[in-house]
């Protein structure tokens, strides 16, 4: 095939082209959504759900992963266009990260040291990672399939931001169960979880998204 | 070079038709392709110093795959233009990392070699025959008739059994698995 033939056989292709961004929200979402109430049938929800929700240290639980996952959500997106190599949203989800880790330090040499350690262990660390990567497995793979019509710059750092926005939101979903309300708990555990999502995003986003 | 005022002239007729394109207009989308073709070779050829002809052109008709496959990550209130040099920068730089990978002699040795003259315009691709035979057989068979045979799409639908709106959604899964087998065997 000469490239006046291929030409000519692009022409008569008139597939119009699918919109990403909706398709992105709108399909995994409805996954997030799907594995959530899987998730919450089995684990239950908190009895206390209200109170947590708006004490301020526990509220922390579900302001973070978010802070974290809509900036992050934002950024896959954009970097589904070859035009955009910068993100600057990032910054945010990078800032919400350093905030969280600024905590923990403050947290860890506020914390006695012989509490230190059961304090970070917790009960729930092994449930709390499963069910965060648990629940992101189907909506990752969504967004990651509607994201292949993109034409991601950097197809590696597109999957990782929609690790990070996935996890995150799942993360926020397993805080409605999850009742540790110790700050060296979930900073650490949710964090790992949400960590560990964002790099099974880049690991898939690295072959998937390439193009 | 173009002067500036030719420049921007040109830019504002490429996004022009393919807002056209976008909304509907074939002949406007052939056209625009069409244009882009001889500029893409350019492009090619001088990031390529030492690359042979063929694997210019393969570099040119991925490119031209990658804009109509991902023509819908151009925002239409932007010039065309940029988003045209993204996509062929990201697949000149793809093949380089192939042919890096794939071809061991150093293409250096070759660089001083006059190259034969660019005016064999229709210019086959390396195998694309052969890519083209890795589809599954209607879609070879569907792009065969429209390419390589030159036939209309009533044609080939006819031929090939095929309504018209399933034509239409057989040719783009067609070029999507080309351009998928295209991207990994990386010839």
């Amino acid at each position: 095939m000469n490239t006046d033939q291929l030409v000519s056989v692009l022409a008569f292709d008139d597939t119009p082209p699918r919109p990403i961004s909706p398709r992105v929200m709108g399909m995994s979402g409805l996954w997030l959504l799907a594995a959530a109430a899987i998730a919450l049938l089995i684990l239950g929800v908190r009895d206390d759900l209200l109170q947590a929700m708006t004490a301020p240290v526990t509220a922390m639980k579900w302001l973070l992963p978010l802070g974290i996952a809509i900036p992050a959500l934002l950024a896959a997106i954009a970097l589904s266009r070859p035009v955009t190599w910068r993100v600057p949203i990032l910054w945010m989800a990078l800032a919400v990260g350093m905030g969280a880790v600024l905590w923990l330090l403050l947290s860890i040499m506020g914390t006695p040291a012989d509490q230190l350690m059961p304090d970070m262990w917790g009960n729930s660390r092994f449930v709390c990672l499963t069910a965060i990567v648990g629940i992101s497995i189907l909506p990752l793979g969504t967004a990651l399939w509607v994201l292949q019509d993109g034409a991601s710059p950097a197809p590696g750092l597109s999957g990782a931001c929609t690790g990070l926005a996935v996890g995150g939101f799942a993360a926020a979903v397993y805080a409605l169960h999850c009742n540790e309300d110790e700050p060296l708990f979930f900073l650490i555990w949710y964090s790992l979880g949400i960590l560990i999502v964002a790099a099974l995003g880049a690991i898939a986003g690295r072959s998937l998204l390439r193009w | 070079m173009q002067d500036d005022k030719t420049a921007s002239a040109d830019k504002s007729d490429w996004s022009e038709m393919m807002r056209a394109s976008l909304h509907g207009d074939a002949a406007a989308y052939r056209h625009l392709l069409s244009e882009m073709v001889p500029v893409l070779r350019g492009i090619v050829r001088s990031r390529a110093s030492g690359m042979g002809m063929d694997w210019c052109e393969d570099v040119v008709q991925d490119t031209l795959m990658a804009i109509h496959l991902k023509r819908g990550t151009w925002k239409p209130e932007l010039p065309l233009r940029p988003w045209v040099y993204a996509i062929a920068r990201h697949k000149i730089v793809d093949a380089f990392r192939r042919s890096g990978r794939e071809i061991s002699m150093p293409v250096e040795a070759f660089a001083d070699l006059p190259q034969p003259e660019p005016d064999i315009d229709p210019m086959e691709s390396r195998d694309a025959e052969t890519l083209i035979d890795r589809l599954p057989e209607r879609d070879a068979a569907l792009l065969r008739c429209l390419a390589l045979d030159g036939h209309g799409n009533d044609e080939c639908g006819r031929r090939l059994g095929l309504a018209p709106g399933a034509l239409r959604v057989a040719l783009h899964r067609a070029l999507k698995r080309l351009a998928a087998i295209r991207r990994e065997e990386g010839l």
